[in-house]
């Protein structure tokens, strides 16, 4: 028998000002691993001290930060997560397992990838490409096209609502509200609390006077809480489902700016062309991929797939085919343990599919045998549906991939990314059909569940979004020369 | 084809009201009638044809009912299931679609014979073993208010058999007529009379709710029974079922072991019973799980995999019902249960999937009348 390994680890993180007295502690099992989540007792008390603190932080130091000092922090917090020897590494790849359920091995390999977008160069990038001109804006006036001179200024205190579906995406946001010199007050998910606080602690190894403008704490959603976050912040930030996002734009009141992520629906298309002799095999492996990292939780993953007939290979055989290489991947990659509701889910999907097989012949259900590790709903026809996620997707075979516009129109507030593997001529106008539609991201297949640094999550200007304008008009700029003392 | 029908049926009749069997025999019975159930089924009910085909399971590849392919309940709203033509069809039971009212299951009966006996010998072992008629004073709709329902049609049933005269059906005219049975019950009362209340679950959230307002409470006689279906599949913000029966026991003046719970669907023929009423019968232990009658059998299977669970451990319900000869005996419910070795108990229905059932229309018809 092996010991029980026991790891503590804090699930938030304060500005140093602020006192906690005492800790509660969530304890998370599996096999004979357990993991301490400890965190304070949150009060709207505590969150009157940690936003007032919030506020002071913000006001005297991240605020007078500029934009490439702010990029330099956090690249030197995201180099520590590049060494493999790093102990907050080792802890995150150590819990996240346990706590998401995701495969460890899988876990390590996506967080290598995305923590590498935090980088200088990836950042600087992401920068120039929302604000230009490296971000200066953000730091002072700077000319602008109409003779005078703009700046952009961010709120003084920002309130996420962070999603727990996928490890790490939190940051992402957090690190858009440092960017345009806000502090955050975060609500993290229980769910996944364990990335956000880590990366937040390293960014407190790095400066511990930036990271006092940040303060993230886990509660449950529905308190009395909330509505006091909302108050002490300037703007809401929430991510979520339908109906946490209706709920806190109610709760926020006509004035307050509240932006929103919501869930979304991904979906990938393969013209007849890419499946040629010589790269069939290639292209079930990428698509294998898109359904498997994160088991679909990321609002990414395709949910759909639509595959032209003609290619080397018919539609069917190549959802046999992936029906093959999801198991392989189930091997390499066990898929998350699901609770109750998922599993029925499931398998309500695939007694759906049988159900209709039997007036439907070319309807068709591939699936993994006794368990709902993986499965596949294959159907002759132009369609669209959502996946129940967790490894589970449609498959629909289509003479013409230009045929699909109509299917996708009542989803259109729903799109969000789509992998492609058409040719270059149909590239610009499979994208413009889709953009049109309300898809906002386009990518290869076996890349849908990683962005790219300057990605324009749900289409939206991520920092712009944030910030207001302030512009000096020439005119106040000439006029200010008459009165210069020194000039007669 | 109709000698074949009227055989089949006869032997089934047989099984069900055959009660001297050692516990072998019947299994073994068991079996024999289930496999020629399935060999009919698989000739005359051509989806469940498809179906059990798809699956590869044919009366050819099995020889024993565990293994029967299981016909989602859902299936019944999409595919007519059954072994006769449904425009010849004596009857058609309905759900009540509460999630989607266009889509309702359908359970097409060639005749009732099979499902009246059933009901009838179910009902007798379980609920009113030491007595052959009792005064039932229904709190749900019967078949002539409500003729596309197995409930009404089940308490239609249970008066015809089982009631005496002071019977009565208090729910008409889409309403339930409090005052009546208030009057109803203050008469058993002075009487001593015994007296069946019958009715879905949440029929008795809204009378108890009543009676409270009227400060009502009542000491009915011992051999009182209160009986309710249904649960609140789900929907039990509210209320439980612990809270239920306190409610019951302390407004009705009756003992626990006089409260019992039918469990049955739309989709098949035969209910099973809490076994606490028939326990104290034969002055056994009283325990409050569930019983099949020896026609139905169960097994419950875990929601991941589909395969019978240990004993103990909670899992989707499994129904095979010799009784659904005209339909499809195997069929995999949405609703969850833990076995052990003295019966089963429900969970309620399993989450992510939708809620529905005569239990949850009624409350909403009720609710309705109330706002207006």
């Amino acid at each position: 028998m092996t010991a029980t390994s026991e790891i503590t680890i804090n699930i938030f993180h304060l500005p140093s000002q602020v006192n906690i007295a005492e800790l509660e502690e969530k304890v998370i099992c599996k096999g004979n691993q357990r993991i301490h989540m400890s965190y304070p007792d949150v009060t709207t008390k505590l969150l009157d001290e940690t936003a007032e603190n919030l506020r002071i932080n913000q006001k005297s130091y991240l605020s007078q930060l500029t934009v490439e000092e702010i990029i330099s922090i956090i690249d030197k917090a995201a180099q520590k997560w590049t060494n493999s020897e790093y102990e907050l590494r080792i802890l995150a790849e150590k819990t996240l397992p346990i706590i998401t359920g995701y495969d460890a091995l899988q876990i390590s390999l996506e967080l290598r990838q995305f923590i590498r977008l935090f980088r200088k160069k990836d950042l600087r990038r992401f920068i120039q490409s929302e604000v230009g001109m490296f971000g200066n804006i953000l730091d002072d006036f700077q000319p602008n096209h109409s003779g005078g001179f703009s700046k952009f200024y961010g709120p003084d205190l920002i309130f996420q609502i962070f999603s727990g579906n996928v490890p790490g995406i939190q940051i992402w946001n957090l690190l858009m509200a440092a960017f345009v010199k806000s502090a955050t007050l975060g609500k993290l998910s229980f769910a996944e609390a364990i990335m956000p606080s880590l990366f937040v602690k390293s960014l407190a190894e790095v400066d511990a006077k930036f990271a006092d403008a940040i303060a993230i704490l886990p509660w449950q959603s529905g308190t009395e809480l909330e509505n006091k976050a909302i108050e002490l912040a300037d703007t809401v930030i929430v991510c979520g489902g339908q109906s946490a996002v209706k709920s806190i734009k109610e709760k926020s009141g006509p004035t307050k700016k509240v932006l929103s992520y919501g869930y979304k629906i991904g979906l990938a298309l393969i013209g007849q062309e890419a499946i040629s002799t010589d790269r069939y095999t290639t292209l079930i492996k990428a698509v294998a991929e898109d359904i498997s990292i994160y088991d679909q939780q990321n609002c990414l993953a395709p949910q759909s797939i639509f595959i032209e007939k003609g290619g080397a290979v018919t539609p069917k055989e190549f959802a046999n085919l992936l029906a093959s290489e999801l198991q392989n991947y189930q091997i390499r990659y066990p898929r998350a343990q699901l609770i109750e509701a998922e599993q029925t889910s499931i398998n309500k999907m695939r007694q759906q599919a049988d159900i209709e097989s039997i007036s439907d012949s070319t309807t068709i259900a591939m699936v993994s045998q006794k368990n709902t590790d993986w499965t596949i709903i294959y159907r002759d026809k132009v369609d669209f549906m959502v996946s129940p996620l967790n490894r589970a997707i449609n498959i629909f075979a289509v003479n013409n991939l230009n045929d699909i516009g109509q299917t996708l129109e009542p989803y259109r507030p729903y799109l969000q990314s789509a992998g492609i593997a058409v040719a270059p001529n149909r590239l610009f106008e499979m994208s413009d059909v889709l953009g049109s539609l309300g898809v906002n991201r386009i990518s290869a297949l076996g890349e849908m569940n990683h962005v790219v640094p300057g990605w324009h999550h749900d289409g939206g200007f991520n920092l712009l979004d944030l910030v207001h304008v302030t512009d000096i008009e020439a005119s106040a700029e000439r006029y200010s020369e008459q009165f210069d003392p020194d000039i007669e | 084809m109709a000698d074949i029908k009227e055989a089949l049926q006869q032997k089934i009749l047989a099984f069900i009201t055959q009660t001297e069997m050692t516990e072998n025999e019947k299994n073994q019975k068991f079996n024999e009638l289930a496999m020629t159930i399935f060999n009919y089924q698989f000739k005359y009910n051509q989806p469940y044809r498809e179906y059990a085909k798809l699956k590869r399971k044919t009366p050819l590849t099995i020889n024993q009912w565990q293994y029967f392919p299981l016909i989602p309940i859902q299936a019944y709203k999409y595919l007519q299931l059954t072994t006769t033509n449904p425009s010849e069809a004596a009857d058609v039971f309905l759900s009540s679609g509460t999630t989607n009212p266009t889509q309702k299951s359908h359970h097409y009966l060639s005749n009732l014979l099979v499902w009246e006996q059933s009901m009838i010998s179910g009902f007798k072992k379980y609920v009113l073993p030491n007595q052959d008629k009792i005064t039932i004073f229904a709190l749900f709709p019967d078949q002539l208010e409500n003729p596309n329902s197995s409930l009404s049609r089940y308490v239609s049933t249970a008066i015809k058999n089982f009631g005496t005269q002071n019977s009565h059906v208090f729910f008409r005219n889409n309403q339930m007529d409090y005052d009546h049975l208030i009057t109803a019950l203050e008469q058993a009362n002075s009487n001593n009379e015994p007296i069946l209340l019958l009715g879905a679950s949440f029929s008795y959230v809204h009378l108890l709710n009543h009676l409270k307002q009227l400060h009502k409470t009542f000491s009915l006689s011992n051999d009182s029974i209160i009986f309710d279906t249904g649960g609140f599949k789900g929907k039990s913000e509210a209320v439980s079922m612990i809270d239920l029966y306190t409610n019951l026991m302390t407004l009705f003046g009756v003992k626990r072991q006089q409260i019992i719970n039918m469990y049955g669907m739309t989709e098949i023929s035969s209910q099973c019973y809490d076994r606490n009423i028939l326990d104290a019968y034969q002055e056994q232990q009283i325990y409050y799980t569930k019983k099949t009658p020896h026609w139905v059998n169960i097994q419950i299977l875990n929601p991941e995999t589909l395969m019978p669970v240990k004993i103990g451990e909670r899992g989707l319900i499994a129904y095979y019902d010799l009784a659904n000869w005209d339909s499809c005996l195997a069929i995999l419910t949405e609703d969850m249960a833990v076995q052990d070795t003295t019966g089963f108990t429900l969970l309620g229905r399993i989450k992510g999937s939708e809620a529905k059932g005569c239990s949850i229309a009624m409350d909403e018809l009720l609710n309705r009348r109330e706002i207006k």
